[in-house]
């Protein structure tokens, strides 16, 4: 939950506020109001599916387009109508966008060269930079020559030269193969700690936002669904489709039956269970939608005080884990994930799905 | 005795091989034919006419001389080079002015923007070129409609001599040569990726200097096309200088004309066009190395995402 920009949150050090930013293509509102404080340093994600609006809010940011209202303040000056040069924030595009027409060392020396700086300290700068992306000694090659991830590298080196005060990179890592995409991932994350630069990341990977950043901003449809920690956003998602998309967390829907003191207890079609209320207030007799994780959900042969009632339908192994696949009496699909590489259970069995009460929490039901 | 049958089959693949050539050598063999009988031939034969002697009264001899060659360097016709080259200097620099503007927004605007402007370009096109300069004519003669315009408004007071002057000339090569400059600038502009545009303004450049530092160098593969396209048929194009220039404005592509229909010296006339042919030559040459170094960069970058494709997946194993 986002809270307006108080006094005290300036002390905090806040580099970059964005206010209630609105965006509409023709009739498609793709942006529905974007709150959000980012810390100086931070890391912050913007995770979403493709389509959910988080490219659009990166280009807002930089200044490639015009929001239709909402404000930009990067270190407390008003900068919404500033055009892009006029803003220090660079950007690493998904394309990367290095120039074709330019060698390594003409790319990442740019934004000094038009700034007019003296030849000898780009190229001191340069070499800096593109020492700190570990391509040292590449001045002179052209962008076309170089591999996908030296690609990368050098339109990294491009955006951090200047020294923003803060660096967007938009799904920097999707063209990359998966081996490749993970030692970015840590190479990156270092970068961000040598330079001290605040980063806002875009990505549609789950596994990245959570391994690299300090704060998540889970996107969908246009408004930010959850701000916070991975921690928070993966134990403690706000809503179903938070709590789905990140770590495709099973949804078990139910009515309440007593509510106490944290907790909310509610009945299914197969049974009973009990879940944090994760600060919604029920009442006896609310539709209530509770998230748990796979790893958190167990298989028991005998009911004991809760569970419920399901039938196991497949199983995988997959990644190191044996996944398993239930039926819930109410036909909804549980899956349950643990190491090993076998179980008892085959396809067909009756058995009882169960968890504890901390393991799950409600989480709200949007449209 | 395995061997031997190996030989064998390996003897019927290359049979096979060479029959597959031989068919597909065949089908190839009448754009072999064509090319030679319609451009080969008449260049070897043109050359050839240039190095023979004009017959007292029609034709040819076959005298080999040089003669044509030294009359061109004399000073009426080479002083009739330089004011093509001139022209087609000038006529090439409007046309870029005009047509880079033209073809750069046109590849920007939006899609039904772009019909539009296109199908501004082509309407002229279904009407002859010859009919067209005619129109030029009722537009600039004395007395014409431009003329009773200024007067009618007042600018002027008497008929100002526009037709048959040297500027005419230009504006006759402008109309009529833009659309090539506009279409090459169009094709280069519209795969100009408009990511690098916003990376250069991201990274500090003002409008103006995105568009010298990055823009510009992107685009000029298709204005260098244009340039040639331009350049070298306004040294050629005599009948605009015949109808918009009267006997004012004399191009090469005049005297070869004249030289070969009127006065009937075609060996001077072939001369003459061997001349304007390796001019053109010259300035295709430069063109291509200083296209080809562009398309390194273009094409190399496709090229070498696949191969880049294959070294990671190598490395990945």
């Amino acid at each position: 939950m986002l809270i307006e920009k108080t006094r005290d949150e300036v002390l905090e050090d806040i580099i970059l506020s964005l206010r209630n930013f609105k965006k509409s293509f023709g009739d498609t509102q793709v942006l529905q109001g974007i709150n959000l404080d980012v810390r100086r340093g931070e890391f912050v994600t913007l995770l979403g599916p493709s389509g959910c609006g988080k490219t659009t809010v990166l280009r807002i940011i930089a200044g490639l387009l015009d929001a239709d209202e909402g404000q930009v303040i990067l270190e407390g000056n008003d900068v919404t109508e500033a055009p892009p040069e006029k803003r220090n924030v660079n950007t690493v595009f998904q394309s990367y966008a290095l120039f074709p027409h330019m060698n390594v060392g003409a790319n990442v020396g740019y934004a000094l060269r038009i700034r007019g700086e003296k030849k000898a300290k780009i190229k001191e700068e340069v070499a800096r930079a593109l020492s700190l992306v570990q391509l040292e000694g590449y001045e002179r090659r052209m962008p076309h020559e170089l591999s996908g991830g030296e690609r990368q590298r050098v339109a990294i080196a491009r955006a951090v030269i200047a020294k923003p005060k803060v660096l967007l990179l938009d799904e920097p890592l999707g063209a990359l193969d998966l081996q490749l995409r993970r030692q970015m991932q840590i190479e990156l994350k270092r970068l961000q700690r040598t330079l001290g630069i605040t980063f806002i990341y875009i990505t549609h990977d789950q596994e990245e936002a959570l391994n690299m950043s300090n704060r998540i901003a889970v996107m969908r449809g246009g408004v930010f669904e959850q701000v916070g920690t991975p921690a928070e956003v993966y134990d403690t998602p706000r809503t179903s489709y938070v709590a789905r998309f990140v770590g495709e967390a099973n949804i078990i829907c139910g009515k309440a039956v007593s509510v106490s003191d944290g907790f909310v207890t509610l009945r299914t079609d197969g049974g009973v269970v009990t879940a944090r209320d994760g600060g919604i207030k029920f009442r006896a007799g609310d539709d209530v939608t509770i998230s748990v994780r796979r790893e958190n959900i167990q298989i028991i042969d005998e009911l004991q005080d809760a569970g419920l009632r399901a039938t196991v339908k497949e199983k995988n192994f997959v990644g190191g884990l044996l996944r398993t696949t239930l039926e819930l009496d109410d036909g909804v699909e549980i899956i349950a994930a643990r190491c090993g590489i076998d179980s008892p259970h085959v396809p067909g069995d009756v058995v009882y799905v169960m968890f504890t009460p901390e393991h799950a929490v409600a989480v709200r039901e949007l449209p | 005795m395995t061997s031997g049958v190996l030989k064998k089959k390996k003897s019927g693949c290359i049979k096979r091989e060479n029959k597959r050539r031989a068919a597909s050598a065949l089908l190839v063999l009448p754009i072999y034919l064509f090319t030679f009988a319609f451009v080969v031939g008449p260049l070897v034969y043109m050359i050839i006419l240039s190095f023979m002697t004009r017959a007292e009264v029609w034709g040819v001899e076959r005298i080999f001389t040089l003669d044509n060659y030294k009359n061109i360097f004399s000073e009426v016709y080479f002083g009739t080079f330089r004011q093509s080259l001139k022209l087609a200097f000038i006529s090439t620099l409007a046309v870029i002015l005009l047509g880079y503007p033209y073809g750069y927004y046109m590849a920007r605007t939006s899609p039904s923007w772009q019909r539009r402007l296109m199908t501004m370009q082509m309407i002229p096109f279904w009407v002859n070129s010859l009919i067209r300069l005619y129109g030029w004519i009722i537009i600039l003669r004395a007395n014409g409609l431009l003329d009773k315009l200024l007067m009618a408004i007042g600018l002027t007071d008497e008929p100002l001599k526009l037709l048959y002057s040297y500027p005419t000339v230009i504006v006759g090569m402008v109309y009529v040569l833009l659309p090539f400059m506009i279409y090459s600038v169009y094709s280069s502009a519209e795969k100009l990726d408009w990511s690098l545009v916003e990376a250069s303004r991201d990274l500090g450049a003002s409008p103006i200097k995105a568009f010298i530092t990055v823009t510009f160098p992107l685009t000029l593969p298709g204005l260098l096309t244009g340039v040639v396209l331009t350049f070298i048929p306004s040294m050629g194009l005599f009948f605009i200088a015949d109808i918009l220039g009267g006997n004012k404005v004399v191009l090469v592509g005049n005297i070869i004309q004249e030289q070969l229909m009127k006065v009937h010296n075609w060996p001077f006339a072939a001369a003459l066009s061997v001349v304007l042919m390796i001019l053109t030559s010259v300035l295709i040459y430069i063109y291509r190395r200083v296209a080809r170094v562009e398309k390194l960069m273009g094409d190399g970058a496709k090229e070498n995402k696949d191969k880049d494709k294959e070294k990671e997946m190598g490395r990945g194993v």
